[in-house]
């Protein structure tokens, strides 16, 4: 069963992997088999905490516990087996009329009064939440932790997984290859630029500026843009010193927050940021935290976001 | 040469000294000529003046006012624990910023100081609140209780507080960030609208100072030597609720210098108020602009928070002199 199964990612590794020409060759061949036999239930599933996940048969009662496997979960179309979603969604429209089961700490008696046939939760939220996590795999739900992807490749694996345990494999891989097509075409646009610029990233407001410096989905972001992070050398999310920014004199300022009005506005007339070439240039454009952010398939929104802001020029005509 | 005179030769050079090292030493290294030299490069200049400058006088201002109130209400209280901090009157002077915040209040007649003069009224009645509280409990209003009626007040403002921040939702990071306790990036127009407010706190405190040294014997004794007890207790109240008010309302609530700088002072250079006053003031200001300095130089460029600089410096430092004079038998 196990090996079966491992020769089936593989081969869908492998589907993902070519060219479109060579992808009808493999179909016809392998795959076709092993593909239906993706879609077969039961299958055991091991998630990013290595637990393993049987599942009996396609969920139809689905809990998704942040606002990422929300927006994979609906792009799959499983508009109505989501039954229950985390308080912070904004995306899509009809995910706001779901279920609440909490923020950052969800409410395991809410979990499990609606019975759900699978909870998926995330790995960057399995620090805080284990043992929450822990007593719903005690009281018999299932419980898949998706993996936190570092970049869009690892994003493209998490929509595969997703849609793998949910018997939409088909649709996933569709999903990934339109935003493979997309990347690439926003990428082709954004080589052609003669130079290179220089961008900060700021996630919130002074005076506590903070940015996203390596290791970062933003960093991600920037290096396929052919952008360069002035605070790369710095790890993670950082409290920036305002001075820092000034100095490092950057050509583009992205914020990427909305909870301060008229932030842009704000920003341009900071004491001291007058020499700033962003400034200089009017290039402080707010984007999207959240395409920008979550691991999901708007992604590819955020990723053209950024690039139009960072090289407005490539993207005019 | 007198103690105090030693006292305020030393804390103006090491005033001067952090003053000096806090505007040259930061993330971008700037000589001081920079300040005056026209022909400097524009970044530097820039940075200097927009950035660093009104951050260091604006520490200044910040800790010499927390100081100088935490000096004063040690002095009216008899309590060596007292500071705004756990008098809660900082608790107060925040509930008032935060509803400034929280409802979006903006009196036309005020206007910038809307902020600062809410802190303050915040400020003032959770003092007075605190000391008819405490003097209920307690007419000899003995260290414990006021201490603990701080406390109770304290607890129950941070409620409030937390209550606000929960309602806000969307500006819940501004009103955190706010709360967080920082200089930075406030820019000279901070520093405008709290030196009105320090000037005149300080000047509350300062022209009481022969008054608290009368009313360290206790209230009977300072009538008796002929203050008007009921009138001086007033002003200072109000003078060091304004100082708390205003270093609240543009830096949020940075704790451990009210009590510390006092202390530090008095075991240095004694307690006649006279001179504890201004020195806690001078020094007060140091510590504060060196803390700064060291929170955003240690990990560069990233920025710690002043707090903990405060608490990390200040506690190490009270423990050290504290042990020494009472190793001298001092105290």
């Amino acid at each position: 069963m196990k090996k079966r199964w491992l020769i089936a990612v593989m081969a869908v590794l492998l589907l993902v992997g070519c060219g479109q020409e060579e992808t009808k060759k493999v179909e016809s061949t392998e795959t076709e088999q092993s593909a239906s036999e993706n879609i077969e239930f039961p299958m055991t599933l091991t998630d990013a905490v290595g637990e393993e996940v049987t599942l009996e048969a396609a969920p139809e009662k689905i809990i998704s516990m942040i606002p990422s496997n929300t927006e994979i979960l609906f792009a799959l179309g499983l508009n109505e087996e989501i039954i229950g979603v985390n308080d912070f969604e904004s995306y899509p429209e009809e995910a706001l009329e779901k279920e609440k089961i909490g923020g950052m700490e969800f409410n395991v008696e809410k979990i499990l009064s609606l019975d759900p046939d699978i909870v998926f939760a995330h790995e960057s939220i399995v620090g805080m939440a284990e043992a929450g996590l822990q007593q719903l795999r005690d009281s018999n739900i299932l419980v898949y932790v998706v993996s936190d992807a570092k970049d869009f490749d690892e994003t493209y694996t998490t929509i595969e997984e997703m849609g793998r345990a949910t018997g939409k494999l088909k649709e996933a891989q569709k999903i990934v290859e339109d935003m493979k097509v997309k990347v690439e075409d926003i990428q082709q646009k954004v080589q052609k630029v003669e130079s290179k610029k220089t961008v900060f990233v700021e996630t919130s407001d002074v005076p506590e500026i903070y940015t996203t410096g390596n290791g970062t989905f933003m960093q991600e972001i920037l290096n396929m843009l052919n952008a360069t992070n002035i605070m790369e050398d710095q790890e993670g999310w950082v409290k920036i010193d305002p001075e820092e920014i000034v100095s490092r004199n950057p050509d583009v300022m992205l914020i990427t927050y909305d909870y301060v009005e008229g932030i842009v506005e704000q920003v341009k007339q900071r004491d001291g940021f007058d020499t700033v070439t962003a400034i200089q240039n009017d290039a402080v454009i707010q984007v999207n935290e959240d395409t920008t952010s979550r691991q999901g398939p708007r992604l590819v929104e955020g990723l053209e976001e950024v690039a139009k802001a960072i090289y407005p020029e490539a993207f005019s005509e | 040469m007198s103690k105090s005179m030693i006292g305020y030769i030393m804390s103006i050079s090491v005033l001067l000294l952090a003053i000096w090292l806090g505007v040259s030493v930061g993330s971008v290294k700037v000589p001081i000529q920079t300040l005056w030299d026209t022909g400097a490069d524009a970044i530097a200049t820039n940075i200097v003046w927009k950035i660093r400058m009104p951050r260091v006088v604006l520490a200044g201002l910040v800790g010499a006012s927390l100081a100088i109130a935490g000096a004063a209400f040690q002095s009216l209280l008899k309590n060596p624990l007292a500071d705004p901090y756990t008098l809660g009157v900082s608790s107060g002077a925040s509930v008032g910023a935060v509803a400034t915040l929280f409802f979006g209040i903006s009196i036309p007649f005020l206007g910038i100081f809307t902020l600062p003069v809410f802190s303050m009224v915040g400020a003032l009645v959770t003092m007075l609140l605190v000391i008819s509280f405490a003097k209920l409990v307690d007419r000899g209003m003995k260290m414990e209780t006021i201490i603990l009626t701080g406390i109770i007040f304290s607890s129950f403002l941070g409620s409030v507080i937390s209550l606000m921040i929960a309602l806000t939702g969307e500006e819940l990071r501004q009103i955190i960030g706010w709360l967080l306790g920082s200089v930075s990036m406030r820019g000279w127009s901070f520093v405008q609208m709290a030196l009105p407010f320090v000037i005149i706190g300080t000047f509350l405190l300062w022209i009481n100072r022969r008054e608290l040294n009368a009313m360290l014997f206790g209230e009977e004794r300072a009538k008796h030597l002929g203050v008007d007890v009921k009138k001086r207790k007033m002003m200072i109240l109000i003078g060091g609720s304004m100082l708390t008010g205003t270093a609240v309302s543009v830096s949020g609530t940075i704790g451990f210098v009210g009590l510390v700088v006092p202390h530090m002072t008095r075991l240095l250079f004694g307690s006649d108020n006279r001179h504890v006053l201004p020195l806690s003031f001078i020094n007060g200001a140091s510590l504060l602009i060196i803390c700064d300095l060291v929170s955003r130089t240690i990990i560069s460029p990233t920025e710690l928070p002043i707090g903990v600089i405060t608490a990390f410096i200040g506690a190490p430092v009270f423990a050290f002199i504290f042990f020494k004079q009472r190793k001298k038998g001092g105290v």
